[in-house]
């Protein structure tokens, strides 16, 4: 079996668990690149890594077949776009871009290659989240009429923190909990309109400004939807609540039971 | 008139771990295969730009004071 040689960009926490998993393949060979000596280090201590980079563009020389951009998401976009035009297949940690620019700028590039680019929206791998999708498409609780989003998690601040890239955009709590986003436009399509509200409430160590959203969405297909982001609870909880004219499912990631 | 409701309750059993291997099995295939990914620059960018509506709407205070 010919090996696939990996790059991974990005040794941080979310560089670890792509790194480790990977590691499992028999299919690939794992190269790692961070600029922090001490975290290209430590991910040794969970993946077999192969070669070490402490600059991309020098990896991207050395021609590997993938990168997985797990980079603060303010460099997806010149890594992703480099990787792209050295020929590599791009995965790219979510969200996409810090700004739609740089978004725009990865999208275009992906058209002008005929490499293969995804994005880790991971919660479309979730039983519960794919068990959801399909009672939707089978009108299980007849036409979803509503639903409520809630997401809050305390520690996703405490090791960003750690990580010191936290406070670099002060929309970092939308940013950060876009898979509701993304999976709300895969079960209902595109929002047609929004309203919301932020705050910075609470007596919390860490309080960047907001540490709380509510965010009323209407979909073009009339579906309403309440979305709750808060960088509060402790433990984490991320809950979907949907009400059909024919019944409700509820089900919360985490808890592995849905509720139908 | 609505009949008693008895919810089902479906049990699953996957972890986050298996999330990501999936994820990773699917990204593999793609490249491998010429698949279309499970999801593209072009759909993360209308997610991207949902987010920064959301902000906006947030940061312009649009609200009836009462």
């Amino acid at each position: 079996m010919a090996k696939k040689t990996l790059l991974i960009a990005g040794c941080g926490s979310i560089g670890h668990r792509h790194a480790r998993l990977l590691s499992e393949r028999p299919d690939v060979v794992l190269w790692g690149c961070d600029l922090n000596r001490e975290m290209l280090e430590d991910i040794r201590s969970q993946a077999t890594i192969e070669r070490q980079f402490s600059d991309y563009k020098a990896a991207l020389k050395e021609g590997p077949d993938m990168v997985w951009v797990c980079t603060p998401e303010d460099v997806h976009a010149s890594i992703a776009i480099d990787a792209l035009r050295a020929g590599a297949d791009v995965f790219c940690e979510k969200p996409l871009a810090e700004s739609i620019e740089s978004g725009q700028a990865i999208a275009d590039e992906v058209r002008q290659t005929d490499r293969t680019f995804s994005v880790g929206y991971v919660l479309r791998c979730e039983s519960g989240i794919n068990l959801i999708k399909t009672f939707i498409d089978e009108k299980r609780i007849g036409r979803v009429i509503a639903a409520e989003v809630c997401v809050g998690d305390y520690e996703t601040l405490v090791d960003y923190c750690k990580t010191d890239h936290i406070l670099r955009g002060k929309d970092k709590l939308v940013m950060d909990f876009t898979h509701e986003i993304d999976y709300l436009r895969w079960f209902f399509g595109e929002p047609a309109e929004v309203a919301a509200m932020s705050g910075c409430l609470g007596d919390f160590e860490k309080m960047p400004d907001p540490n709380i959203v509510e965010a009323i969405l209407r979909f073009e297909s009339g579906v309403l939807v309440r979305l709750h982001l808060d960088y509060m609870q402790h433990p984490g909880r991320r809950s979907i609540i949907l009400v059909g004219d024919k019944g409700r499912i509820s089900y919360s990631v985490g808890e592995n039971c849905v509720e139908v | 008139m609505l009949g008693e409701a008895r919810p089902e309750r479906i049990q699953l059993t996957d972890q986050r771990d298996d999330w990501f291997r999936l994820e990773h099995t699917l990204f593999l295939e793609a490249a491998e295969r010429g698949k279309p990914p499970m999801v593209s620059a072009d759909c993360a960018l209308q997610t991207l730009k949902v987010g920064r509506a959301i902000i906006e709407a947030y940061g312009r205070k649009c609200t009836v004071t009462l």
